[in-house]
């Protein structure tokens, strides 16, 4: 229970740290979200009651006052650049809302291939004695970690899309319209996510299991006359799986805060996305709300892997 | 003694006048072998999101490109340059060209249903000039100083000054009144496709107008504009069928697109130049401005990153708006002369060549292809040059509004207004973000804004751009090509020589 509050007290002090740098940041870098709104065509007086309409005629300690305020009753504020219509802009909490299903399903998706494939491959490939196999994991997980997501991205869509006709570019359609359609789109971007991460997790998985195999208990283990099988997968794998497990912690935490290249390729109405084009316009409602939700996101992943080590490994809890 | 202006009248002066070509060069219409149908949807694909949906407040070129399609003046703009009437069917002027007389045309509908009505045209217009708040939304209507009804078919615009020039901004979209202030304010216009909905970061989709008033317009059910930000996901869009039509193509994309669509290629409305800080230390030197443009082998920079398909000029005005354009390519060559650079260098004081920061916004691949090629060409001259790559509002700021850098590698996208382009370079302009600051050039736009015709301005603005060449204001470059990819069942595509997306004509090919 202690544990649980010292857990939730340091998230709310570092969302409340990243809010105020987050801030900070965007008063100093150069860029007037005024300008980036009405463009070099706008009359003064335009400008001037924009300014006003945004709340940015105020000094900054005030401003964040009271936008932290409103975070805290639970508004997240309007969108500086998305309009609902003529007249309202969008509100921060919409705008997000329709985005982070996208991106989460995504995460999700590409975790699941990350899992099905990495831990096989890993395992397969500690307990190799064949020399081909070996080098070709070893080509092939360098490899698929070596190239650029944004490139990667494009190549499986030319090969899946364009050659194989698996399915077509471009043709995303929301979960809300047609499920089956959107699983079946989704596949290849988390795909384009996974390779790398399979790569990364395999070869981790690969070494870490080689240090537990070396171990005295695996000695002790064969003299007693257990089979090679049953050290590995009764033994070993739950000592290698500690710090797999920290890492998918990582990577889930990475893929989740958004995975903002292959959003781009994919042509996917992700936070990704929104996050990069939020930055750009100077749209500070949106970029805060989205910086604290990555925040959110990170610290929260690390709480489970932290509930998952205590499970993996008695000695974690007794201390 | 009225002149009336009936816009058959106008038509024909404006074709004289703007002379915009519009479709210069290819059109898709040369499929006549085949039929048009009516139906069918088109997916467009477009490079940003659109900032906002009131078409009085929209900025961005490429919200405006779009509005095209929903919203409409008292007058609107054809594929060759003119203007016709749209929400008007007529207007006069009156003689001392202070009073526009707009008589609209019966039975025009807006997409609610309801007919426009002078209510409606006297509220959008005092919206757009600032008369209900004081806050003017297109700054040329800001001269408008009353918009009275006459009758149910009649409105009456009355400026402040002449402006000759300012039936342009009678484009200016036609809302229901009122509409602007409403909770929930869907964006209503007369245009040929009525507003469905839009998704931020995802784009904007506009389906038929039943009712529109142009018969046997639009074709299309329903248009898709969908926002690809990558120009390489674009690719393989259209290459997978997923977009039909494509209006940013870059030189590579259209060369490996072209066997598999149309592509379309005209001149656009983007003035791009080496804009220098007048008012820099180095650069307020004249003899240092045209040792740079003498520096630049404008042909050699076309060749590279446009392909060749540019318009290379020398001062601020676009070639496509003949009857105000003048070449003056002789000013300064366009091959480049690195030995008249030098000695003009060493003239000015500086026999061992300059330094030279060139800010180029970094989003823009057009730009920053393009500043590689100049800084390469000036090394030649002895002038060493370093390309500053900021992100664009970065560049807003610095650049443009607060004009603290030394040169800078950007285009200027213009409209139809023929004065568009030279006016920023008034001293005293708000427009003028290089500082440009000569007494020939103010003493000549002076006499502009006395002119009261459009061919006594035009005459002026020649002389205009002559000094903005000779006192090389900036180093003026080219306007590049605008190409377009089409798929082969589409047809009736037209370019405009303002930046829109006319989707109306669009047809499916039987």
């Amino acid at each position: 229970m202690a544990y649980i509050i010292k857990k939730t007290a340091t998230l709310i002090i570092t969302l409340f740290l990243v809010s105020v740098l987050a801030f900070l940041a965007f008063q100093i870098i150069p860029g007037d979200v005024v300008t980036s709104i009405l463009g070099t065509e706008a009359t003064p007086e335009r400008e001037e009651a924009l300014r006003e309409e945004l709340g940015l005629d105020k000094p900054p300690v005030q401003r964040y006052i009271k936008w932290a305020g409103g975070v805290l009753r639970g508004d997240l504020g309007v969108s500086y650049r998305y309009s609902k219509n003529m007249n309202e802009m969008m509100p921060v909490s919409e705008l997000i809302g329709d985005k982070l299903p996208v991106t989460l399903l995504l995460a999700l998706f590409a975790m699941i291939l990350t899992i099905l494939f990495a831990i096989p491959i890993g395992v397969l490939w500690a307990g190799t004695k064949n020399k081909f196999l070996d080098g070709a994991l070893n080509v092939l997980t360098q490899t698929s970690m070596a190239i650029p997501a944004f490139f990667l991205g494009i190549l499986v869509t030319y090969l899946f899309g364009i050659v194989l006709k698996m399915f077509t570019p471009g043709s995303y359609v929301s979960y809300k319209k047609d499920v089956g359609a959107f699983v079946s789109y989704m596949i290849f971007p988390a795909i384009a996510i996974a390779i790398p991460k399979i790569g990364m997790t395999a070869r981790f998985l690969r070494n870490s299991t080689l240090t537990e195999l070396r171990s005295d208990y695996v000695r002790t283990a064969k003299s007693k006359g257990c089979e090679d099988k049953t050290i590995l997968f009764k033994h070993v794998l739950r000592n290698a799986m500690l710090p797999v497990v920290t890492f998918i912690g990582m990577i889930i935490a990475e893929t989740v805060a958004g995975s903002i290249v292959v959003e781009q390729v994919f042509s996917l109405p992700g936070i990704g996305r929104l996050l990069i084009s939020s930055i750009s316009t100077r749209d500070f409602p949106v970029v805060e709300i989205l910086i604290m939700y990555i925040t959110m996101v990170v610290i929260v992943v690390y709480f489970i892997v932290d509930i998952i080590y205590r499970e993996l490994d008695p000695r974690i809890r007794v201390e | 003694m009225k002149k009336l202006l009936t816009f058959f009248v106008t038509l024909s002066i404006a074709a004289a006048l703007c002379g915009c070509a519009g479709g210069t060069g290819a059109s898709s219409e040369d499929k006549t072998s085949k039929e048009a149908t009516y139906g069918g949807s088109v997916v467009v694909g477009i490079q940003q999101d659109i900032d906002g949906l009131d078409p009085h407040k929209v900025t961005a070129a490429g919200t405006k490109e779009i509005l095209f399609n929903i919203f409409e003046g008292l007058v609107k703009c054809d594929s060759n340059g003119d203007l016709i009437g749209a929400v008007a069917e007529k207007y006069e002027l009156s003689d001392d060209g202070l009073t526009y007389t707009f008589t609209l045309r019966p039975g025009v509908k807006f997409h609610n249903g309801n007919e426009v009505t002078a209510e409606d045209v006297k509220y959008s217009i005092e919206r757009a000039a600032g008369l209900l708040d004081g806050t003017p939304l297109v700054s040329p209507l800001s001269i408008v100083t009353a918009v009275d009804i006459v009758d149910e078919k009649t409105v009456r615009v009355t400026a402040g000054s002449v402006n000759p020039e300012l039936i342009y901004s009678f484009t200016t979209a036609i809302i229901p009144n009122g509409s602007g202030e409403d909770e929930n304010a869907d964006p209503i216009g007369t245009g040929p496709f009525r507003f469905v909905s839009y998704t931020p970061q995802e784009g904007i989709v506009i389906e038929k107008n039943e009712d529109y008033w142009q018969k046997g317009l639009p074709y299309l059910d329903q248009v898709d504009f969908k926002i690809i930000t990558s120009a390489e996901t674009a690719l393989v869009e259209l290459k997978a069928g997923t977009v039909q039509v494509y209006p940013y193509l870059t030189d590579a994309m259209a060369t490996e697109i072209e066997s598999q669509m149309q592509v379309l290629v005209s001149p656009s409305v983007n003035v791009q130049a080496l804009f220098f800080n007048n008012a820099d230390e180095l650069l307020s030197n004249v003899k240092v401005r045209q040792a740079i443009c003498y520096a630049l082998n404008r042909e050699e920079v076309s060749e590279f990153v446009a392909g060749g398909d540019a318009t290379i000029i020398s001062s601020a005005m676009l070639p496509t708006l003949e009857s105000y354009y003048v070449d003056l390519n002789d000013t300064y060559g366009t091959t480049g002369n690195v030995d008249k650079a030098k000695e003009l260098l060493a003239e000015a004081g500086y026999p061992d060549g300059i330094d030279l920061t060139i800010t180029v916004p970094s989003n823009y691949e057009f730009h920053m292809d393009t500043a590689e090629v100049v800084v390469e060409q000036l090394k030649a001259a002895g002038i060493n040059a370093k390309i500053d790559a900021v992100d664009w509002n970065t560049w807003l700021e610095d650049v443009y509004t607060n004009r603290n850098y030394q040169s800078t590698i950007c285009a200027i996208t213009s409209d139809m207004t023929p004065g568009y382009l030279l006016n920023r370079f008034v001293s005293d302009s708000k427009k003028n973000f290089i500082n440009f600051n000569s007494a020939d050039f103010d003493a000549v736009y002076g006499n502009v804004l006395e002119a009261k015709s459009l061919g006594e301005r035009g005459i002026l603005y020649k002389e205009l751009q002559k000094i903005l060449a000779d006192e090389a204001g900036s180093a003026f470059i080219q306007v590049p090509a605008n190409k377009v990819a089409v798929s082969n069942e589409l047809g009736g595509y037209k370019f405009y020589p303002v930046y829109v997306q006319d989707m109306s004509t669009v047809y499916y090919v039987k």
